[in-house]
């Protein structure tokens, strides 16, 4: 039965979207999805269909990126890793979703956002550092910034 | 009644320690169990609890011509060996199965059948019986419950793309809102969708519409739902609060455990993601009847439609896509800032460098460097780029950007209207007109979906999909009523260029056509066009496009003919935003086999559109002397009106 074959430990560790297409922990991983022709795009459409795991298992880790060095949560990890391009997006205007998120994850309270997306957009240089910084690193900068 | 008896004989016993109520909670004996089940059985066949709707909703269950059949065409779903038909034997099934215990109480069926288990204790509440139900930790369950923690559940709609017309019809899925976190981002997603590797475009699209594939549900963080359709597949989102209540929305997460795993076969025009997710939103609230208005064809915007209806629906927000948002940035810059995004995203000039050589003040460069962002995850998104690429273009774009502080400017309010204002998908046309000199009366019917003359509120500009139009003509000289038209399948992607992004457009045809009023041959037709469209003005579209036609007709000496055509022409919105206009120049090129030299067709039609679901429209066209099928030549004019339902 499909069901005895799922794992039987404690946290489902199937990990599902993210591990299938993500090209690794820094930039350009959002985009998903292989390199489709025009047509099978179009046809892919149809169907929305889906080659990634189905189960409700959701990830507790953070698809194999590496862990910052700084113990933060799971979910703040796993966020980051998985929004790279979208946080460097907003991080750089200094407002958007991503950002909004972030500060939720980090527990920055209400009074206290304005001030934290002014300090991360001012800071933008020491926190996506390079061009192939991962999302570990990124983390850690931006805890060196908030000091 | 049991258990009662049973602490009597324990109190009164010399070995009553033994009959510690812990133990005796754990471990009920297998004698007590059966005893339990059959009364529990006998009760719910009393209380006919099998023919009860939230039973019914639960399992799937859909009215055949023999009884009943679950959509579910999952093994695994049902207990009884005949669950899938018999409605009566999968309850009287579960009803024993809850009492399992298996070493793994994850496994048991009181923990992967929710709400199945919830419902029935609470059907059976008030027999004794029902206390003998063991009560199992299901641990994946609620650490899962905990991980989404739902209190609220939001419809998500993704429009269509404009290239991808096959996603003009668009997709449904579902978000729950948790209590746990505030960011949308982070909330949880319900997705259904026919699971495939199939690489083949064209074998795809044949197994999805034939029930080939298995469908499932999935879940995953909305963030990277939004990955996919809003940045990859750039298309605009609608999110649409459900007016659930809190125990609603967790009945639909217990359903929704149950069918992890569980198959449906997937049929794209019936039981798709929408029809589906309507499953769960019925299992929610089960005095809904939601799936019966869809029996013929399940197009997402009419099931959004059905849920407005039933008062589920409160608000709508709107979500542009990467592509809306470049376009939006587009028209707020002049041509020479447009010159200079082109010139940062070409690389002719690095970021820095224009930030501190540019005369322009950091307010003015900001849209700019936002744009030139943007493109360049566009055209990541088109695989122009790889990562590497990528990534050295992105980040010092975003390094300038981040020091020219905040944008000051507020986004102006979007006037985008809501899909489902738009007219409804299936259409009757009545009318008259004049063919070859012969008067005629007129009737067609279509299932799906809109074209271009169509009120446009709510539609995507340019874009049209029709599937099995039908046009029935009387000729009143003649006195015969026949076919005139059937139209498998018409699409129109009509893509206008902008500064900086330059679309295909194309479009194709597929009809069966008469040869003429009077003839009682058929010819098919099938064409296929490409080329570019543009912007004239805000509201009309001129397009040109080079197009190959193949006609096969009886009557045709080869049986063929294959041309190469040049189509030009115009459509769009003009006068008060209520009438629709098209004209179509086609020439052709080149002709097989005969290569006569034709002239050009033309065809001219207008809509005034009074509101959304009716309107008048009139069509004439001029076909040009030809040799090869000379019945077809000479004009026609029609005028219709159009009923949209």
């Amino acid at each position: 039965m499909k069901k005895l074959l799922v794992a039987s430990t404690a946290l489902m560790m199937i990990s599902g979207y993210a591990q299938a297409h993500n090209a690794g922990c820094g930039l350009g991983t959002e985009i998903i999805g292989n390199s489709d022709s025009v047509m099978m795009q179009a046809f892919a459409a149809t169907t929305n269909g889906s080659s990634g795991n189905q189960t409700f298992g959701i990830t507790s880790g953070t698809s194999g990126c590496a862990k910052p060095a700084n113990f933060v949560s799971n979910d703040l990890h796993e966020f980051v890793a998985g929004n790279m391009d979208s946080l460097a997006q907003d991080m750089a205007q200094g407002k958007g979703e991503s950002m909004e998120t972030l500060a939720e994850l980090m527990k920055v309270s209400a009074q206290d956002k304005p001030a934290f997306f002014a300090s991360m957009q001012r800071n933008f240089n020491q926190i996506f550092t390079n061009e192939t910084v991962t999302s570990a690193q990124v983390i850690d900068n931006m805890v060196a910034v908030l000091g | 009644m049991l258990g009662g008896s049973s602490l009597q004989i324990c109190r009164r016993s010399v070995v009553g320690w033994l009959c510690s109520p812990l133990l005796f909670a754990t471990l009920p004996s297998w004698g007590e169990s059966t005893a339990a089940i059959a009364q529990l059985q006998q009760i719910a066949v009393e209380r006919q609890l099998h023919q009860q709707r939230t039973w019914q909703v639960l399992l799937h269950y859909q009215p055949t011509l023999f009884g009943v059949e679950s959509l579910i065409d999952d093994r695994d779903f049902f207990l009884a060996a005949d669950g899938k038909q018999n409605p009566e034997a999968e309850l009287q099934a579960t009803i024993a199965a809850l009492f399992e215990q298996p070493a793994d109480p994850n496994q048991a069926p009181q923990c992967r059948f929710i709400a199945r288990h919830h419902w029935l204790r609470q059907q059976l509440a008030d027999t004794p019986a029902v206390a003998a139900i063991p009560r199992l930790t299901c641990g994946h369950y609620e650490e899962l419950k905990a991980r989404v923690a739902p209190n609220g559940v939001t419809l998500i709609f993704p429009t269509a793309h404009i290239n991808s017309p096959a996603s003009m019809f668009g997709h449904t899925l579902l978000r729950f809102d948790s209590s746990r976190t505030k960011s949308p981002l982070l909330s949880f997603a319900v997705n259904y969708a026919a699971q495939t590797e199939e690489n083949n475009g064209l074998l795809f699209a044949i197994r999805g519409l034939t029930g080939l594939y298995e469908g499932y549900f999935s879940l995953l963080r909305y963030s990277d739902k939004l990955k996919e359709y809003s940045s990859t597949e750039n298309r605009d989102i609608w999110e649409y609060p459900l007016n659930l209540t809190a125990a609603e929305v967790e009945q639909l997460f217990n359903h929704l455990w149950e069918l992890d795993q569980i198959a449906a076969d997937y049929y794209f025009f019936t039981e798709n993601c929408s029809y589906q997710l309507l499953t769960l939103i019925e299992a929610a609230r089960p005095q809904l009847q939601l799936i019966d208005h869809f029996t013929l064809q399940a197009i997402p915007v009419d099931t959004i439609r059905l849920l407005k209806e039933e008062r589920l629906l409160t608000s709508s927000h709107y979500r542009p896509s990467n592509v809306t948002q470049i376009h939006r940035l587009e028209a707020e810059l002049t041509k020479s800032d447009q010159d200079q995004v082109v010139a940062l995203i070409d690389g002719a000039i690095t970021p820095a460098t224009f930030v501190e050589t540019s005369e322009l003040e950091p307010l003015r460069q900001q849209p700019i460097l936002d744009l030139a962002v943007a493109m360049t995850h566009y055209r990541f998104s088109r695989r122009e780029y790889d990562q590497a690429t990528f990534q050295r273009r992105y980040l010092p774009l975003l390094k300038a950007r981040s020091g020219l502080g905040l944008a000051v400017v507020e986004e102006p309010p979007r006037m985008v209207a809501d899909p489902i204002q738009g007219h409804l998908s299936k259409r009757l046309a009545v009318g008259i007109g004049r063919a070859a000199g012969e008067p005629f009366s007129h009737l067609a019917l279509r299932p799906a979906y809109h074209d271009l003359l169509d009120a446009p509120l709510g539609y995507q500009v340019g874009a049209a999909i029709n599937f099995f139009d039908l046009e029935l003509r009387h000729y009143t000289e003649s006195n015969q009523t026949k076919i005139s038209r059937f139209t498998p399948l018409e699409i129109h992607s009509l893509a206008p260029i902008s500064p900086l992004i330059h679309p295909l457009s194309w479009q194709v045809r597929l009809s069966w056509e008469e040869l003429a009023p009077e003839s009682s041959h058929y010819l098919s037709q099938l064409r296929v066009a490409g080329g570019y469209s543009r912007w004239v003005g805000t509201k009309l579209i001129a397009f040109g496009l080079l197009e190959q036609e193949l006609t096969l007709a009886s009557v045709l000496e080869a049986g063929y003919r294959y041309r190469l055509n040049g189509v030009v022409g115009l459509h769009g919105l003009t006068i008060m935003d209520r009438i629709q206009v098209a004209a179509t120049l086609r020439q052709p090129l080149a002709t097989l086999p005969t290569q006569e030299r034709e002239g050009v067709a033309l065809e001219l039609a207008a809509q005034w559109s009074g509101e959304v679901n009716r309107g008048i429209r009139w069509r004439s066209s001029y076909r040009p002397p030809s040799v090869t099928l000379p019945a077809q030549s000479g004009v026609e004019h029609q005028l219709e009106f159009r009923y949209h339902f």
